[in-house]
């Protein structure tokens, strides 16, 4: 166990059905904490993932803020006690900016940044109730350094760090700490966007991400977990609050920018 | 030498009205769009009348204004402020914020992006606010503003190839006016090769800012 004190304690991670969400739920229910995931639709692969880690479900789209606010509710349970969100769920669409349809290229931010924001004005209250909490919120380097065809979701991800760094100033004295992360190319089902977008298929396009990383490989989800339970630690939440690590392989580097 | 025009949406604001201003008293044709339904302002050559948040109107606003005089360079500075904080905000008056400040970037774009991409030739300047020096619950202002940053350097590699330049002006609040405007000038009339990027300036009394 290398955090013993996450052990019990109730994590809720948004998209938790898959991909990096999963890797997540994996990893934090390995160090005994009681994990609850969060998707659309309570379906085989869900419940698969909820049998080989022991989570709960509490399902929805954030789409929907009273969604949000009740996915929030349900994980915290009777206790109204959430000590960790992962801010994780997002979609994805990727077109040419000028020839994007309007709420196509919106429901990406709706989920990703006003789905989140609805989480989180939820959990606040009952996080300053107990004491305290810590926010994940997950980013991408579409966001920091943007990517061609992904405004709309770059958009979504840059506007997730500005609040996050926020959020952290304003609640730090509430012990609310909101840690974030930039992941780079990650091997989770969201690389088919990329692939349909460029007309590859996943293997190519795994390939050709890999071709141009310094580490010549493409992440495994379970790395971005592993950074997601440091900063849900007690060093590691007091280390990284109202700051963003970049974990993508040697790409995208930047000196950080901190308010 | 051809003279250039820029449309300064949010044309009757602070920043807006210095831009103008400046541009005016360089020589430049400036055309104005903002929501008053009049121009008052002697340093506009054309006003349009138009809410930057619905998209259908910036499209033939814009359509209007490049049969006038071809958009050399865009600024927008259309904002909007939440004067309540992160847990007293109402999720639709946080859409509201972000439909105008990311959907009236997003629609200016959408609007004249085609017309600059076909000349090879224009600048998109997005004016986003940094709130790293306000005091207050700025939470959702900022992360509205902080919008502006992915967008503009996704669009900004998007158009690039057109040689169509986008780029955020991330201007510290209080907004230090002679600075944007200078700087907004400098990008547009000086500057080639800036492009996807969000440019960070000083506000008013912060290190290296104006205390004017």
């Amino acid at each position: 166990m290398k955090y013993q004190e996450l052990v019990g304690k109730t994590v809720l991670i948004t998209g938790g059905t898959q991909g990096i969400g999963e890797a997540m739920a994996v990893s934090f229910s390995a160090q005994g904490a009681d994990v609850c995931i969060n998707g659309r639709t309570l379906n085989k692969k869900v419940r698969a993932v909820m049998d080989k880690t022991g989570a709960r479900a509490a399902m929805g789209s954030i789409l929907d803020p009273q969604v949000a606010e009740d996915v929030v509710k349900e994980a915290a349970g009777a206790e109204r006690k959430l000590d960790v969100l992962v801010c994780n769920a997002a979609g994805m669409s990727m077109t040419p900016f000028l020839e994007s349809k309007e709420d196509q290229w919106w429901e990406q931010i709706k989920i990703n940044l006003t789905g989140h924001i609805a989480c989180i004005q939820a959990v606040l209250t009952m996080m300053k109730e107990h004491g305290g909490g810590t926010i994940i919120v997950i980013s991408s380097f579409f966001g920091t350094i943007g990517w061609n065809n992904a405004t709309g979701y770059g958009s979504s991800k840059s506007g997730l760090l500005t609040l996050a760094q926020y959020l952290a100033r304003q609640y730090e004295a509430a012990n609310i700490k909101v840690c974030s992360i930039v992941p780079g190319v990650i091997d989770t089902p969201q690389l088919n966007v990329d692939a349909n977008d460029l007309g590859i298929s996943l293997d190519e396009v795994r390939a050709m991400y890999a071709e141009e990383i310094a580490m010549k490989r493409i992440a495994r989800p379970e790395e971005i977990a592993e950074m997601a339970l440091y900063m849900a630690s007690d060093p590691g939440r007091r280390a990284f609050n109202g700051r963003h690590v970049i974990v993508s392989g040697g790409e995208y580097r930047s000196t950080p920018y901190y308010i | 030498m051809k003279t250039k025009t820029i449309l300064i949406c949010g044309c009757k604001g602070k920043v807006g009205k210095a831009a103008a201003q400046l541009f005016s008293s360089r020589g430049w044709h400036v055309a104005g769009l903002d929501l008053a339904g009049e121009n008052a302002d002697e340093h506009l050559d054309t006003y349009i009348s138009c809410d930057i948040k619905k998209t259908e109107a910036v499209m033939k606003a814009v359509a209007n204004l490049e049969d006038i005089h071809p958009l050399d360079v865009v600024f927008n500075a259309a904002g909007a402020e939440l004067r309540t904080g992160f847990e007293d905000t109402a999720i639709s008056h946080w859409e509201e914020l972000l439909n105008t400040i990311l959907g009236g970037s997003a629609n200016i774009c959408k609007a004249a992006g085609p017309y600059m991409v076909k000349r090879n030739a224009g600048k998109l300047l997005l004016l986003s606010s940094d709130y790293s020096k306000m005091p207050g619950d700025q939470i959702l202002n900022a992360a509205a503003a902080g919008t502006l940053h992915g967008f503009a350097k996704s669009l900004g590699v998007e158009l690039a190839p057109s040689n169509v330049l986008v780029n955020a002006v991330f201007a510290g609040v209080p907004f230090d006016l002679e600075g944007i405007a200078e700087t907004v000038y400098f990008l547009a009339d000086k500057d080639s090769y800036t492009a996807a990027q969000v440019v960070s300036i000083c506000g008013k009394n912060q290190v290296g800012g104006g205390s004017k």
